[in-house]
C-alpha cells in the first residue's frame, strides 16, 4: 500500500538521522506504534487512510526535528559520560607513566648512569606522549559532542596515554630498572615524594582544564568507579 | 500553546500524566491534550525525547509489550519520579502564586 510505503520511508529517514544514537531501533518501533495508532484514531474520526496518515506524520514532526530532539537529549548525557570515561581512563593511565618519567631520572641519578641508561630516552618519549594525551583530552573535551561526528576520535587520548604507559614500562624493563629497584630504593626514596607530587599536579591541572566546575564530583566518581 | 511556552514545565506535566498509572506515548500525548482542553497540543516528536530524558534520569521507567503485532513501550512513574512530581507541584504553586499576585486582577 502507498501509505505503508510512505510510513516506512518516513521511519527510514528518521533512522538515518538517528545514526550514532544508542538503541535507535527502540525509537523507530515507538514511532511506528505512535504513527499507526494516530492514523487509526484519525480514520475513526472520518478521514481516509491517506489523509489520516498525512495528519499523523505532520503532527509527529519531520525526521530532522524529531532526531534533533533525541540527539539533543541523549547526546548531552551520553557526551558527558563518554568524555568523563575518556579523560578518566586517559588520566589514570597517563599520570603513573608521567610520574615514572619524572621518577626515572631521579632514581638514575643515584646509582645508574643516566647517559647510558637505555630506557631513559624511551621514558622521556613516553612522558611527551602522555603530555600530548593530556593536552588532547583537555582540548577535545571542549568540543560539544554533537559536533564530533566520528566516535572513533574519542579513544584517541586514551590510546596515546596507553601507548605512553606501555613505552614507559618497556623502557623501564629494558633499562633494568626493576632489577635495580631493590638496590636503589633507599637512594630513590627522597626523590619519590617530589616525583609523585609533580605527577599529581599534572593530573590535577588536566582535571581543571577539562571540567573545572565539577572536579570534586569527578574525583569522587573516579574513585568509586561510577 | 507553543512548545516554547512550556519549556521548563514539560517534565512536570509528563510526570503528572503518569501519576494515575502506566501509559504508552500516544496515550500520554492524548491525555495531555484532553486534560488541558486543547491548550497543550505538542508535536509528538518533542514529547518522546522528553520521555526518554526522564527515563534516563530515573524518574520514569518503561516496559515493552506486543500490541496488534507491533512493539509498544509503556511508561510508569518511579518512586523518584513521584518525589520529583511533588517537588514540581510545590515549585509551580509558588511560581503561580507569585505571578498571580502581580498579574492578577487589580485591587
Amino acid at each position: 500500500m502507498i501509505e505503508t510505503a510512505r510510513l516506512d520511508r518516513h521511519l527510514r529517514e528518521l533512522e538515518r538521522r538517528l545514526r550514532g544514537l544508542e538503541a535507535p531501533q527502540d525509537v523507530i518501533d515507538e514511532a511506528r506504534d505512535h504513527l499507526l495508532e494516530a492514523t487509526a484514531a484519525y480514520m475513526c474520526g472520518g478521514l481516509d487512510r491517506g489523509a489520516a496518515l498525512d495528519r499523523a506524520l505532520s503532527e509527529f514532526g519531520t525526521p530532522r526535528r524529531v532526531a534533533a530532539g533525541f540527539l539533543g537529549a541523549r547526546c548531552v548525557q551520553e557526551s558527558r559520560r563518554l568524555w568523563r570515561d575518556s579523560w578518566r581512563l586517559g588520566l589514570i593511565s597517563s599520570v603513573p607513566a608521567f610520574t615514572a618519567w619524572l621518577l626515572l631520572p631521579a632514581l638514575a641519578a643515584g646509582t645508574l648512569d643516566p647517559v647510558n641508561m637505555p630506557g631513559l630516552a624511551a621514558a622521556e618519549w613516553a612522558g611527551r606522549l602522555d603530555a600530548a594525551a593530556l593536552a588532547a583530552v583537555a582540548l577535545l573535551a571542549r568540543v560539544p559532542y554533537p559536533r564530533l561526528r566520528e566516535r572513533w576520535l574519542l579513544p584517541v587520548p586514551f590510546l596515546l596515554a596507553a601507548l605512553g604507559w606501555f613505552i614507559t614500562l618497556d623502557g623501564a624493563v629494558a633499562s633494568g630498572f626493576f632489577a635495580e629497584r631493590a638496590a636503589t630504593a633507599l637512594d630513590a626514596a627522597p626523590a619519590l615524594p617530589g616525583a609523585l607530587a609533580l605527577g599529581a599536579l599534572g593530573g590535577a591541572t588536566a582535571w581543571l582544564l577539562v571540567r573545572p566546575q565539577r572536579t570534586s564530583a569527578l574525583v569522587w566518581n573516579t574513585l568509586t568507579w561510577r | 500553546m507553543r512548545a516554547e511556552q512550556l519549556k521548563g514545565h514539560l517534565d512536570g506535566l509528563l510526570l503528572a500524566t503518569l501519576e494515575a498509572g502506566p501509559l504508552h506515548g500516544y496515550a500520554i500525548i492524548e491525555l495531555l491534550r484532553e486534560r488541558s482542553t486543547g491548550a497543550f497540543d505538542l508535536p509528538s516528536g518533542t514529547v518522546y525525547p522528553a520521555l526518554h530524558r526522564l527515563e534516563m534520569a530515573g524518574l520514569i521507567a518503561s516496559d515493552w509489550s506486543v500490541v496488534a503485532g507491533r512493539r509498544r513501550r509503556t511508561y510508569r512513574l518511579t518512586a523518584r519520579g513521584q518525589e520529583a512530581l511533588l517537588g514540581e507541584r510545590r515549585t509551580w504553586r509558588r511560581f503561580a502564586g507569585a505571578v498571580d499576585s502581580l498579574l492578577g486582577e487589580p485591587a
